[in-house]
């Protein structure tokens, strides 16, 4: 369980390949225990003792998989500054932190609880954003941790995994009682069915953490704009904003018969993903409350 | 002012957008602490026509009209893209948004409303703010020039002005479309 910045495909298919193979062989197991003959009460124990697993070691499991790096204060000054800094006025703990040597805008959050945690940038986000900016998502990652969101999500999925099992083993437990032939294959479909919508909920509950976090960043930084103009940046979309000269652009349509393409197609081809854009709109709503407007 | 403004025919939609600058003024003061300076500018491009070379002595008497009238004091200037601008200067920003104004309409009438490209107002306070009207499209883009030798400008401080004011002011929501000028001469 953690929390990304900013969904760039490489890293999350890394991270959801890893946990859902950690969920595959898991149900694996379980189904083989029962399948033998292993009581209920037994299966939920080890059921159990998988998700303190999970809950103890996933975020060196993260920081693994993503090549993260641990960084003392010798090492980067400067961050660990605004992260002790942004910690006292969100009152934590002070979390260890991590770069990982990625060009690609990151950062995520991990560990699972408020003391045990971890805050990891990429080198490209560094090199991307300006001393408020970093603030700015440094305070996102940091929200993530404040609201325990680490610690939320993976109660939700244990919570999913327990409603998968009892829909299993009444299913089983029925099916069995009147010795039907095609039982496994309905049993695998309502579980697959139950899985799926819980998968679901865990989707839209995380996505409902992501806008909590950006709140939080707003009120440990006091600042929507630096915030917003990060994820413009990291997204590719402050480049948007044109550096050349109207004049120039002017004379352009006039020598050429077809005009310069328009900005709405120049959109559509590089369209970004719509949880940024939700993200800076209500950041854009954000910004005007908090003026009073 | 009223008379003289209602001599001029003009579409309601555009009467709007031009000028809600004025309305904005309080709160870009209120909310951003930038006050309006006394100078604004319409960026022409020229056509090399007779028509307009005859049309531009028709400008030139307009605007004499407008300063006698108003005490808008205005200059017409050449810049290095051989684009023309038309300099005004008043300490009463309502006259000289009313100036920018009439001028269009006077284009409009002339036919010559592909030549008048934008209008620019100067904003003041701890930076300077140009909030620049495409005539064209009715719309508004904040310019903040940071280092215009470097073509630097403050996008993050343009993305919250714009977004303070598109209440008020039609603001120019297609960012792409925010094109600077360099070298606005006031």
């Amino acid at each position: 369980m953690r929390q990304r910045w900013y969904r760039d495909w490489g890293l999350t298919f890394r991270m959801v390949l890893t946990s859902f193979l950690l969920f595959v062989v898991y149900i694996i197991f379980l189904s083989l225990l029962y399948a033998y003959g292993v009581g209920f009460l037994v299966i939920a124990m080890f059921a159990g003792v998988f998700i303190l697993a999970q809950f103890l070691f996933s975020d060196r499991l993260v920081l693994l998989t993503t090549g993260a790096r641990i960084v003392n204060e010798r090492e980067a000054p400067e961050l660990h500054e605004i992260v002790s800094r942004l910690c006292m006025m969100a009152n934590l703990p002070k979390p260890k932190i991590a770069i990982v040597d990625m060009a690609i805008p990151n950062a995520f959050a991990t560990g699972r609880s408020r003391s045990k945690s971890v805050v990891a940038v990429t080198t490209g986000l560094l090199r991307t954003l300006n001393k408020t900016e970093l603030e700015a998502v440094i305070g996102h990652e940091l929200s993530h941790i404040k609201n325990r969101d680490m610690a939320v999500l993976t109660i939700a999925s244990f919570l999913a995994t327990i409603a998968w099992f009892i829909m299993r083993f009444s299913l089983y437990a029925g099916m069995w009682g009147r010795r039907r032939d095609n039982s496994a294959i309905i049993i695998a479909i309502i579980s697959a069915v139950v899985w799926f919508v819980s998968f679901l909920l865990i989707r839209a509950l995380s996505r409902y953490r992501e806008f909590a976090a950006d709140r939080g960043s707003v009120l440990i930084t006091g600042n929507p704009g630096a915030l917003k103009t990060a994820l413009l940046k990291i997204s590719g979309l402050m480049s948007r904003i044109p550096s050349r000269d109207l004049r120039e652009v002017e004379g352009m349509n006039a020598f050429f018969i077809i005009p310069a393409i328009s900005g709405e197609t120049i959109m559509s081809l590089f369209s970004t993903h719509p949880p940024i854009k939700k993200r800076i709109e209500k950041l854009d709503e954000l910004e005007k409350a908090m003026e009073g407007l | 002012m009223k008379s003289i403004r209602s001599l001029f025919s003009r579409s309601k939609k555009s009467e709007k957008s031009l000028l809600g600058i004025l309305d904005a003024v309080v709160d870009m003061e209120f909310y951003l602490d930038l006050r309006p300076s006394s100078n604004a500018g319409i960026l022409v491009k020229p056509l090399k026509t007779h028509y307009y070379r005859e049309s531009e002595n028709i400008i030139r008497e307009m605007l004499q009209l407008i300063e006698d009238s108003y005490k808008t004091r205005s200059q017409i200037e050449k810049d290095s893209y051989g684009y023309t601008w038309i300099l005004m200067e008043d300490e009463d920003f309502e006259d000289l948004v009313n100036a920018v104004y009439m001028l269009e309409s006077v284009f409009e009438d002339h036919n010559l409303k592909n030549q008048i490209l934008v209008g620019v107002f100067r904003f003041e306070g701890d930076y300077r703010l140009y909030w620049i009207y495409s005539f064209k499209k009715g719309k508004f883009y904040p310019f903040i020039p940071e280092e215009p030798s470097e073509k630097k400008r403050n996008t993050a401080q343009e993305l919250r002005v714009a977004n303070l004011m598109e209440k008020i002011l039609p603001v120019e929501k297609k960012v792409e479309e925010w094109f600077p000028l360099w070298d606005i001469p006031f």
